[in-house]
């Protein structure tokens, strides 16, 4: 009978086993269920998942990636009681759980491990583990000796870093050929040329009390990152440089290297229907007259007209075409000399120069003032600095319709304005909103390191990322980029360390630092090296590591192609900006022909409302 | 007293061991999950913990549903093995013309294009690459270099087609996602023609195609002069087929054809000189001579250096050409390459099914309501119908033409000099008699709307005297109804519960039973 009973019970158990112990399945291990006798196993199901898709590849990239960390990197004591203290604290917050939530220990630690992952305390010990020696490993290849010795020279070297100054006047001109600028802008302007122009002051000093960009201003005009290939400043600052630096900086522009390292590639081609000619060569073309100069005058005639809004006889101006306000004599010439998107250098003009035909020169430009100016030591010889010639927006005086057209400057004997260390100031007017906002103004720029004019070691020493001594008495500022200006407050320079190098300071950004720029896929190296030290059992535990080839071959695979999407992604807008410089300075060389009014048109607007009608109707091609 | 202790020991641990094989958590992994990843050697110090393959199968459940993606798979077998076989088996030539049209649909995205609205083949071939997919060159490269050697860069326009657009090797993509996705909408298509056959006719679903002649706002009434004309041609039974066809008039309007192009001989040009008409291309050109010099000759001006000349600010129009320079950004000679592209990009011409509940791009309800109007009588489908129909009534008497319902019917002959019918919808109010231009005020647009197939009650009611051919046309007519139906959620979810629950399924995975049993209640018996 009793035997029955165990009989009887246990074929029940058995059979209560085989059958649906859950609801509606029957558990199989390795099956998730059977289609009219077909098994559909989890293998196969994990199978559709193996190298040859992203799931897959990206999942073995990440299981391998820590194996490798784990054995590379030997656990130190610190580490140890890390791990042991983290547990601990597991351990502490499970019974913690437990005393309020009326539950056991037991429960709430199983409830932790499995949000954290885990079965058992051994498995979270081996995580925290490999928490740690994935911050070790982080830590040693981002360390500061490795971006002395490794990344920054790779980025001087891939991404020709300049460390430039500039000082921005804001203005509040809002289009491409007749802008409308406030006195206040035109005073600006003129202030600035003035002082850069006299040996009172230094570059940085103007910066630092006149330049719109308040954050470089701060630090007398320089600018707290690099400007490298990849860098994303406007075309205006970025290009332009590039343009000086290929074709008109006497000392580079024989650089045979910079065409392709700077300039648009030689394969891109203008969208003008029939691709034959490379954006290079058509932007090349622009330049072919020389490039732009801004007469010295030009900055005195801002201070002079500034306030001037009405006619000689103290009368507004009306125009019959509601456009009287272009005919304001600092908008004239704020729109012949400053609204140029392209590069253009301050030269000193004589008194008697028709670059600038302003009838009224001589109220603001004398002899007396030309010979003085021209005693200062700011104003270098055009013939030693650029390569260049220089052209003026004129009028066009072959037709009576008071149309524009560019004139050479009789430039041999004339001087350009550079900054206290000789180097050429450019100018280029960026932006064309409104609003005394950002980057929207004119630029005027110093290069205080040039890549193509240092060795690589010398370079490598001045992007050297070592905290300045400012107590050494033979430290002095100017001699690295890090400690180019002096502050007694070292987190200043810990600041500036952190953004060069990954962005990681206070108000840093990635995408402009050394790591963000060199590699936007930099952990791939890590990987990489982790994997050639673990295939040569070189880590610090000597475990050797092997993948299959499958494997190997799979995550290579995956890592070349993300790189080739990164590449594609970067190509893309480096061409994109320099098709979109050159298109909107090509339009220009059409365009300001027939829309930028001439200087005579000041004679015009101060001759009253019926003189700048009649104007109108000689630009309008009327017959008067 | 002991043996009975033993006893219920023994129960207890066999109760637990059941339990234990009930744990609802358990989730399934593969067998090799113990595996290693990696050789590992000189491991003496255990500093390797994660070596075995659950992690990357852990990694890889965090990425994918995996019981989506089993059930898909079940889907797929069952749709090759059992559900699409016989008179119900997909044609590759189906299958190609499904995946192509996919891939157009891509092109025609901006996703891949470059600054100039060109499609970008490399980039996207580039994209698939990325998510696994082995994508090859025609002659059998996979390496990213010759792929991006032998891509291609090109203007899409409505009127491209794949082998335009396309120039690599995607088969592998095409296999392991593409089919199996058309497969399993077929297999909706298949379970609404099994179970709702009724409800497949009572979408009155049409293959429509339709051109929409747009006017111009510059010059009001080219359109309607266009249309005129066209419609004159198409009411003309000795106009051939390949003249009569609807693209005809879209690249008439545009101004996309080539000088090769004829219709009954004549070139396009000449066509539209013959019939005064103005293209929204000669708008593109009437628009620059707002901007641009003009010769003597009427072209437009241009300089030494080939540019154009453009007309000083006094004379120019300066809305426009803020248009085409995208105000001052770059010079004219790139807007108008960018307006000419425009022009070629645009849709105008159009060819699908459609249901009575789908809204149709471009036509206004009004229109679409006359499209669905239900009064096609079912006699009329095919030439034979219509002149079965002619021989028993007297109202018309061409034999070639005939107004019935509320389309009018044009038998001609094709390339082939067979008899193909050509039914358009007759507009509800027109000012002549059987106008097949129909105007639409909201968007001041001519549409001329040919109907191809039409889909009803009675039109897919098999009849015991159907011949097999007779049959296999409503089978046919009725799938591709059913296809198009089967794009909804509603009708997926209905599938694969009927699925479901008509084959043999044991399920083992607790999971995947709860996935079941939460999105498909009804394929689970309580």
């Amino acid at each position: 009978m009793r035997k029955s009973l165990v009989t009887l019970c246990m074929m029940s158990i058995m059979a209560l086993s085989l059958t649906s112990c859950g609801e509606g399945y029957n558990y199989k291990d390795g099956v998730m269920l059977t289609v009219n006798g077909k098994e559909y196993t989890t293998d196969e199901l994990f199978n559709q998942f193996g190298l040859n898709t992203s799931a897959g590849v990206s999942a073995y990239y990440q299981a391998v990636n820590n194996i490798l960390i784990e054995a590379n990197i030997a656990k130190t004591g610190t580490m140890d009681r890390a791990v042991e203290g983290n547990i601990e604290n597991f351990q502490q917050a499970a019974e913690n759980a437990a005393k309020s939530n009326g539950t056991t220990t037991a429960e709430e630690l199983e409830k932790s491990l499995e949000s954290e992952g885990v079965d058992s305390l051994d498995e979270l010990r081996n995580k925290y583990y490999l928490q740690q020696k994935t911050e070790k490993a982080n830590n040693d290849f981002y360390s500061d000796t490795r971006y002395n010795e490794d990344w920054i020279p790779e980025y001087i070297e891939q991404l020709h870093p300049y460390h430039v100054r500039h000082i921005l006047v804001n203005v509040d001109a809002n289009t491409k050929y007749n802008g409308q600028i406030s006195d206040t802008n035109a005073k600006d302007i003129a202030n600035v040329i003035t002082r850069l122009a006299s040996e009172n002051e230094d570059f940085g000093t103007i910066a630092q009390a006149k330049s719109g960009d308040t954050s470089s201003a701060t630090w007398f005009g320089e600018l707290q990152q690099p400007m490298s290939t990849k860098t994303s400043y406007v075309n205006e600052f970025k290009l332009n440089l590039y343009t000086y630096e290929a074709y008109f900086n006497k000392l580079t522009a024989d650089n045979s290297n910079i065409d392709d390292d700077l300039l648009a590639p030689s394969d891109l081609k203008v969208y003008d229907g029939t691709s034959n000619t490379t954006v290079k060569d058509a932007y090349e073309d622009l330049y072919d007259d020389g490039v732009y100069g801004i007469p010295y005058s030009a900055a005195l005639a801002m201070d002079y007209y500034s306030e001037v809004t009405t006619d000689n006889n103290g009368l507004d101006v009306v125009s019959n075409n509601d456009n009287s306000v272009d005919y304001y004599p600092r908008n004239i010439f704020f729109n012949n000399f400053f609204n140029n998107h392209a590069l253009s250098f301050i030269y000193l003009d004589e008194f008697s120069d028709t670059a600038n035909n302003d009838a009224n020169k001589a109220e603001y430009y004398s002899e007396e003032i030309y010979n003085q100016v021209n005693k200062s030591t700011r104003w270098q010889p055009i013939s030693e600095k650029l390569n260049a010639n220089l052209k003026v927006i004129t009028e066009d005086t072959s037709n009576t319709k008071h149309t524009s057209t560019t004139s050479q400057v009789a430039s041999s004997n004339k001087k350009i304005l550079c900054d206290e260390n000789g180097n050429p100031i450019l100018v280029a007017r960026a932006g064309t909103g409104s609003g005394d906002s950002g980057y929207q103004g004119i630029h005027f720029i110093t290069i205080i390191k040039d890549p193509y004019l240092s060795t690589q070691e010398e370079l490598n020493g001045y992007y050297n990322i070592d905290k300045p001594d400012t107590s050494d008495a033979n430290w002095e500022p100017g001699q690295t980029f890090i400690g180019y200006s002096y502050s007694s407050n070292s987190n200043d320079y810990t600041t500036k360390i952190n953004n060069f190098k990954d962005g990681s300071g206070e108000g840093g950004d990635s995408s402009s630092s050394v790591k963000g720029q060199l590699d936007a896929n930099f952990d791939f190296r890590l990987y990489e090296e982790n994997l050639a030290l673990a295939e040569a059992g070189n880590g610090a535990n000597n475990i050797t590591v092997k993948l299959n080839d499958d494997v190997k071959t799979a995550i290579n695979n995956y890592i070349e192609t993300t790189r080739a999407n990164t590449l594609l992604s970067e190509t893309k807008t480096w061409n994109d900006n320099w098709t979109t410089f050159y298109e909107y300075l090509a339009e220009y060389e059409i365009g300001y022909k027939n829309n930028v009014l001439p200087l005579s048109a000041i004679q015009a607007f101060q001759n009253g409302s019926s003189a700048v009608n009649s104007y109108e109707s000689q630009r309008a091609g009327a017959s008067n | 007293m002991k043996k009975f202790k033993a006893f219920q020991l023994l129960l207890t641990l066999s109760l637990a061991g059941v339990l234990t094989s009930c744990n609802s958590e358990i989730i399934n992994l593969p067998s090799d999950k113990d595996d290693p990843i990696v050789d590992v050697s000189n491991d003496s110090s255990n500093q390797v913990n994660t070596n075995d393959k659950e992690t990357v199968y852990d990694n890889i459940e965090g990425s994918i549903d995996r019981n989506q993606e089993q059930l898909n798979k079940i889907l797929t077998d069952l749709a090759d093995s059992k559900y699409l076989k016989d008179e119900f088996a997909i044609t590759q030539e189906e299958i190609d013309e499904k995946v192509h049209e996919k891939f157009m649909d891509v092109a025609n995205e901006s996703t891949y294009n470059d600054t100039y609205s060109r499609f970008q083949e490399y980039n996207y071939a580039l994209s698939l690459v990325q998510q696994g997919y082995q994508i090859k060159t025609s002659d059998g490269k996979t390496d990213l270099a010759s792929l991006q050697q032998a891509s291609n860069l090109v203007l899409v326009t409505p009127e491209s087609e794949y082998e335009d657009v396309f120039k690599l090797d995607y088969s592998d993509y095409v296999t392991r996602n593409l089919v199996p996705e058309i497969k399993r909408q077929y297999l909706t298509a298949r379970y609404l023609y099994e179970n709702s056959y009724s409800s497949i006719g009572t979408t009155a679903a049409r293959n429509i195609t339709f051109v929409k002649i747009q006017d111009r706002d510059d010059k009001p009434g080219e359109a309607s002069k266009l249309v005129s004309h066209f419609v004159s041609l198409l009411k003309d039974p000795s106009v051939s087929s390949e003249d009569a066809d609807l693209r005809n008039l879209s690249k008439l309007w545009k101004g996309n054809y080539t000088s090769e192009e004829t219709i009954q001989g004549k070139t396009y040009d000449k066509i539209l000189k013959e019939w005064n008409v103005s293209n929204l291309n000669d708008q593109l050109n009437d628009q620059l001579k707002k901007i641009i010099e003009v010769d003597t000759d009427g072209s437009l001006k241009k300089d030494d250096n080939g540019n154009y000349v453009l007309k000083d600010n006094y004379h120019t129009d300066k809305d426009v050409l803020a248009d085409f320079t995208n105000s001052n950004a770059y010079p004219v000679e790139k807007g108008i390459l960018l307006k000419t592209q425009e022009l070629a990009k645009t849709k105008n011409y159009y060819e699908d099914t459609y249901l009575n509940s789908d809204t149709i791009p471009e036509i206004s309800d009004d229109l679409k309501n006359t499209i669905f109007d239900s009064n096609y009588s079912t006699n009329k489908d095919s030439v034979q119908a219509i002149n079965s129909y002619l021989g028993s009534h007297s109202d018309v008497s061409d034999i070639n033409k005939a107004i019935i319902d509320n389309s009018y019917v044009v038998v001609r002959k094709n390339a082939d000099n067979e008899d193909v019918l050509s039914r358009y919808v007759v507009a509800k109010r027109s000012q002549v008699q059987n106008d097949i231009s129909n105007y639409d005020s909201s968007s001041n647009s001519y549409f001329i709307i040919q109907i191809n197939t039409i889909v009803s009650t009675s039109r897919l009611a098999v009849s015991s005297s159907d011949s097999e051919q007779v049959k296999a046309e409503k089978r046919d007519l009725a799938m591709e109804a059913a296809y198009k139906m089967a794009e909804t959620d509603s009708n997926k979810n209905l599938a694969i519960t009927w699925v479901l629950t008509n084959n043999d399924i044991d399920y083992s995975d607790p999971d995947f039973y709860d996935y079941i049993k939460a999105n498909y209640p009804d394929a689970i018996d309580d």
